[in-house]
């Protein structure tokens, strides 16, 4: 990971987790009325800690090595039909995590933006 | 490229001059890698606010989009600053016969 | 993952917009239930009510994993019964009436009961516009570098 694609690299990473998340979040709402259907969800825990062994750790391609999954949340009660999804919640944090993809988003193209205009010399 | 005042380059350059004989004055060579250094400081300070709020939650959004905003117009100014330098080093060795 | 304010204020409101939710179908329960003479315990339905709490700090803590922590500020509702001696009304045509003729009618006021559903509504409506006003302000937070 070079210092010109630093930045690059965890924003890159960060959309390949919110993406994840979305479609873990849009299949629960699909399933919000599914008896037996437990929702789902996305870990950040492991990019953060693939950012810090890329960096600290010394442990190079940890980031790029780390991919998002998605796993039962063990800590959602399930209601009377065995379902664990509320609806609200579940619409709350797709919005959350739309928030955190536009700012990724944001980002990258801030650095882009920068990187074209020192190619073309114009600001 | 816009035409340069030859004066002013004149001046810049005794700026200069005065600059390296005197103590602390600004030259433009001193402002331009202080520029640089804090182009760089920027960057990595955006990119850090970034990260903290992004992974661990650190900060509000607002600071980190001002942090990126600032980083991005101290960028641009930088390479102004360099075109112009460019230009008049251009100018300057149209002028050498 | 640790959450920052701004997103936090997601969470609160999503509460509150689950709280007028579980309230109104206590709402419904009750007007449903208004003319239950008899239920499974013998008695005339008794109306539930919601109670309103807000998240504690040590709630906060004992909850873990990213699927349930609720940041304080959050609200959240205990359903209880509302306790009392149920009101007769002469009905001795009645099937569930006594040797005096007298039935025990459920202690639920419809009328009230229409009046606290269309709060429960504008309540529910209020904390959508807090929300979508939050959003819509983080997304112009977003746009600054553009």
């Amino acid at each position: 990971m070079s210092d010109l694609t630093r930045g690059f690299d965890v924003a890159a990473k960060l959309l390949d987790f919110t993406s994840a998340r979305a479609r873990a979040l849009a299949t629960n709402i699909a399933h919000a009325s599914q008896p037996g259907w437990r929702r789902v969800d996305v870990e950040f825990g492991a990019l953060l800690e693939a950012v810090r062994l890329e960096r600290d750790g010394g442990r190079k391609g940890a980031l790029a090595r780390v991919e998002p999954e998605a796993r039962i949340d063990e800590s959602a009660l399930p209601g009377s039909n065995g379902n664990s999804v509320d609806f609200e919640r579940e619409q709350v944090q797709s919005d959350k995590n739309a928030l955190l993809h536009q700012l990724a988003t944001e980002f990258i193209n801030s650095k882009l933006n920068g990187l074209r205009s020192a190619i073309r010399g114009q600001a | 490229m816009s035409p340069l005042d030859v004066s002013q380059v004149r001046s810049l350059l005794e700026q200069a001059q005065q600059g390296v004989k005197g103590q602390a004055t600004p030259s433009p060579a001193r402002e331009f890698s202080d520029l640089l250094a804090e182009t760089s400081a920027q960057q990595k300070g955006a990119e850090k606010a970034f990260e903290d709020y992004a992974l661990s939650g650190k900060g509000e959004l607002h600071d980190v989009m001002t942090q990126m905003a600032k980083a991005d117009v101290t960028f641009k100014f930088l390479l102004e600053v360099r075109n112009k330098l460019t230009d008049a080093w251009t100018e300057l060795s149209r002028l050498q016969v | 993952m640790s959450e920052s304010l701004s997103m936090q204020v997601f969470d609160i409101s999503a509460s509150a917009l689950a709280a007028e939710r579980t309230r109104l179908a206590v709402i419904s329960q009750n007007i449903a239930n208004a003319q239950v003479t008899k239920g499974a315990d013998g008695e005339p339905y008794r109306r539930h009510k919601v109670v309103f709490r807000s998240v504690l700090e040590d709630e906060v803590k004992r909850r873990s994993g990213q699927g349930g922590a609720l940041p304080a500020g959050a609200v959240r509702v205990d359903i209880a019964k509302v306790p009392g001696d149920f009101e007769s009304v002469k009905d001795p045509s009645h099937p569930h009436a006594d040797a005096l003729g007298m039935v025990r009618m459920p202690n639920v006021n419809v009328i009230d009961e229409m009046v606290d559903m269309v709060d429960a509504s504008r309540t529910y409506e209020a904390n959508l516009s807090a929300l979508r006003t939050w959003k819509q302000m983080l997304a112009r937070t977003l746009e600054m570098t553009r």
